[in-house]
């Protein structure tokens, strides 16, 4: 983030820098805001706010555009057990709904819980690959955790 | 495990080690401050080789004012110069503050820190005076050469060291280096670890200001400079001393109007540019704000303490520049006359004779006058006889005007006052003088240069009128003017002085006048006057020269460290540009949007000022001088070497931050 701009224009540079027009760039960054639960603090710098906030704040400026493919690299590692949640939902309904995928590196297991596909990489070598498919969430965790203790515990996982 | 660097010969010697690689390592923080510092001692030592040149002051009797100007400008040199050296040194120390903070954390003393920031500017400092002396000498020998070419003595090209010039370089850069110094060992010895440590992390506070409050500030300055200005031109048409207090209070009311607009015009424009969406929006534009409106917040003062010295820099050069010029054009004008006496005195043409013979005995006389300035009865003009007229042009090498008897005519060698001359000649083509009626002359006016400040007339002018009219007025005024053989020596003026005001001459007064109660005496000799004129010339162009070419040197180099100092922030933001999907070239172009903006904005109203100033002395000044178009050559001129320090100072500064912002980090 940029602390020479506040959050609401840092999640706006992101669309100037793609010729996003004028009249709608102010209306995107308040849904984006909305979305993510920023919306009291558009007005604030980033030195401002928490980093929690920052992380949420930086999710906004990379999701704006509505990507293609968004790359997340431990998107929930500053951020507290409810933020977390809040944005994880936010990534699952971009890309149900824009139809984005979102290639995300995590060592959680809940955060990977919300992928349909995972790769596990073990020393630089994919270990495993599991599928959602139909399975119900807390099910696909389940999965996770059993591939994990597998492991021995630690996982890189490639959505 | 760690070495607790304190004290003894063995430590001595990794202070050296230290310092050397320091000095090796922070080549890019000290390099706009070298150069900074290489040019002043340049500049300083030059200008002081010149005025301390025996050669020079040799030139004539008042040179020495070149010395005490030179020597006057170098104490406020020194001056302004010990803050820019004071601020330089708190940028580098801003940039290495981590650094000290780890050797203190490493067991070095506070004490053993500042002694290594201390050598390291010794070292800098000694380095860049020593590099600018060297060159100081080149460029002294270049002054020297400029200034025997307006003297018109020969001169060959030879370098030469002056000692006293350097001695006294050396003291000013002394006295400039304590005070600048000072400060900075206070911050480190003050300073605790953990603040040096994470100095550099704090964020720049954005105040937020009050728009309404910025344009009453706006509006209140611009009524202020405008307000400066109708002052200098109230001073203008004072001739007292009362003239420098307009002038005084004129340059306080501009400096004040500058600093005003300076302060808050930036921030509106920012403001307002960020109001409208289209723009703000457009391209990269908000991301060139954001960097724009931090300098503006954090650096705002700076810049328009640099508006008001580049404001102060631009009209000395230009004024200076100018001044001198015009001193040398007007020369042939005002002395051109070999020796020309004026007494405001009814006395006798034989009273003169004695002064003629005097004259005589110091020169061979090669033709000469004497004769009357008469009052014409209730009209501010003096009257001149045509043959007497006709004989001064002789003198002077011009060929007689033919007149006849029933007309008169003006001479007017000041270009201001023909115009409304015409007009009155346009109103009263007639006039009568002692029972005679004169119509205007076929040729109405005429204008080569004359001296009409003493010698053909007082207030600019004089009416030429025919022998037979003038016989009926009061020749109040007697003059003498001579036409040498050889052209006279400077000194023959307080010769031909001394002898009016001595015993040795006793003049009679007409019969039936009586003495007035003021007695104005001038003695004009165009050798001596030529020679003065030079003087001033060159005393005047040089130490402004000086003054300014200083004066901007420092304030590209405030802005230069302003911009220099938020480098590693500016790296920051660029790479999240960068990985936002800007491209490189891109980039390029805002780093230059960006470097253009703080090196313009503090130019804002010193360029408005300057082209002012020339529009000015060109209307109100340029028919006074003799030569056409030179208050806009010297215009041009100052405004070409302003630019020419200025964008090298610009490119120098954008080449760094080009070469450390685009560097991956």
């Amino acid at each position: 983030m940029l602390d020479t701009l506040t959050i609401a224009e840092n999640i706006a540079l992101a669309l100037t820098i793609n010729q996003a027009p004028a009249h709608q760039i102010d209306s995107r960054v308040q849904e984006i805001a909305e979305i993510l639960k920023i919306m009291d603090i558009l007005e604030k710098y980033p030195y401002q706010v928490s980093s929690g906030q920052k992380q949420r704040c930086a999710c906004a400026r990379a999701i704006v555009n509505r990507p293609r493919l968004i790359l997340a690299d431990e998107p929930t590692g500053a951020l507290d057990s409810n933020s977390a949640q809040m944005l994880l939902s936010t990534l699952e309904s971009i890309n149900t709904e824009l139809g984005s995928t979102i290639l995300m590196v995590t060592h959680d297991a809940f955060s990977a819980s919300y992928a349909k596909r995972i790769l596990f990489l073990r020393d630089g070598k994919i270990y495993k690959e599991i599928y959602k498919g139909n399975d119900s969430r807390r099910i696909f965790f389940e999965k996770i955790l059993d591939v994990l203790a597998m492991m021995g515990g630690d996982l890189s996982v490639v959505h | 495990m760690y070495t607790k660097i304190s004290g003894g010969k063995k430590e001595d010697i990794i202070y050296w080690k230290l310092t050397w690689r320091n000095i090796n390592r922070s080549l890019r923080d000290y390099i706009i401050y070298f150069i900074t510092v290489a040019l002043t001692a340049a500049l300083m030592y030059s200008f002081l080789a010149l005025g301390f040149s025996e050669d020079i002051i040799s030139l004539s009797e008042n040179m020495a004012m070149l010395t005490s100007g030179i020597v006057l400008m170098s104490v406020l040199i020194a001056f302004i110069a010990s803050f820019v050296i004071g601020y330089a040194i708190r940028f580098i120390l801003g940039q290495r503050k981590k650094e000290f903070a780890l050797y203190e954390l490493m067991g070095m003393e506070t004490k053993a820190v500042c002694y290594l920031f201390l050598v390291e500017h010794i070292i800098i400092g000694g380095f860049a005076f020593l590099l600018g002396s060297l060159a100081g000498v080149g460029l002294s020998s270049v002054l020297n050469k400029l200034v025997k070419n307006i003297f018109d003595v020969p001169h060959s090209y030879r370098i030469s060291f002056s000692l006293k010039a350097w001695v006294a370089a050396l003291m000013y850069f002394i006295l400039m280096y304590i005070f600048g110094m000072f400060r900075a060992v206070k911050i480190i010895r003050k300073q605790k670890v953990v603040d040096l440590l994470y100095d550099n992390l704090k964020n720049e506070e954005l105040r937020i200001k009050s728009v309404s409050l910025s344009i009453f500030i706006v509006l209140v300055s611009i009524a202020t400079l405008l307000a400066g200005l109708v002052l200098i031109g109230k001073g203008l048409h004072i001739q007292t001393n009362k003239a420098l207090l307009y002038f005084g209070g004129a340059c306080l009311l501009l400096f004040t109007g500058v600093y005003g607009v300076h302060r808050q015009f930036p921030f509106l424009l920012y403001h307002f540019t960020k109001q409208n969406p289209r723009r703000k929006y457009k391209g990269e534009n908000l991301f060139y704000l954001g960097q724009i409106g931090r300098r503006i917040q954090s650096s705002g003062k700076t810049m328009a303490v640099v508006a008001i010295l580049l404001t102060v820099s631009l009209a000395t050069m230009f004024v200076g520049l100018t001044m001198g010029a015009g001193y040398k054009a007007n020369m042939e004008a005002y002395y051109p006359y070999d020796v020309g006496v004026a007494i405001d005195v009814p006395l006798t043409k034989e009273s003169m004779e004695p002064v003629l013979s005097f004259i005589k005995e110091c020169c061979a006389v090669e033709d000469s006058l004497t004769y009357y300035l008469y009052s014409v009865p209730d009209a501010p003009i003096e009257a001149l006889a045509i043959s007497d007229y006709n004989y001064l042009r002789q003198l002077l090498g011009l060929s007689p005007v033919l007149m006849n008897d029933d007309e008169f005519l003006i001479h007017c060698d000041t270009w201001g006052y023909i115009d409304k001359i015409q007009e009155e000649l346009k109103k009263q083509p007639e006039i009568t003088l002692a029972g005679h009626t004169l119509t205007v002359a076929k040729t109405p006016i005429m204008t080569e240069p004359m001296e009409q400040h003493q010698m053909a007339g007082t207030g600019g002018y004089v009416l030429v009128l025919p022998d037979e009219v003038v016989q009926y007025l009061s020749g109040n005024k007697i003059r003498l003017a001579i036409k040498l053989k050889s052209g006279g020596y400077p000194e023959l003026r307080s010769e031909i002085r001394d002898f009016i005001n001595s015993n040795r001459w006793n003049p009679e007064l007409q019969a039936g006048y009586e003495m007035p109660e003021r007695r104005a005496i001038g003695v004009q000799v165009k050798a001596w006057g030529v020679e003065n004129s030079l003087t001033g010339f060159t005393v005047i162009s040089f130490c402004c020269l000086y003054l300014s070419i200083i004066f901007i040197i420092l304030s590209c180099a405030v802005l230069a460290f302003e911009q220099l100092t938020a480098i590693d922030k500016n790296r920051k933001n660029y790479a999240v540009l960068d990985r936002l999907g800007v491209d490189r070239q891109k980039q390029i172009l805002l780093i230059r949007r960006e470097l253009s903006t703080v090196f313009l904005i503090p130019l804002l109203l010193p360029l408005l000022f300057t082209v002012v100033l020339i529009v000015g002395a060109q209307v109100l000044f340029s028919t006074y001088i003799l030569q056409e178009g030179l208050i806009l050559l010297y215009g041009l001129l100052t405004i070409l070497g302003f630019s020419w320090v200025y964008f090298t100072y610009f490119g120098a500064t954008l080449f760094i931050f080009k070469a450390v912002i685009l560097n991956p980090m």
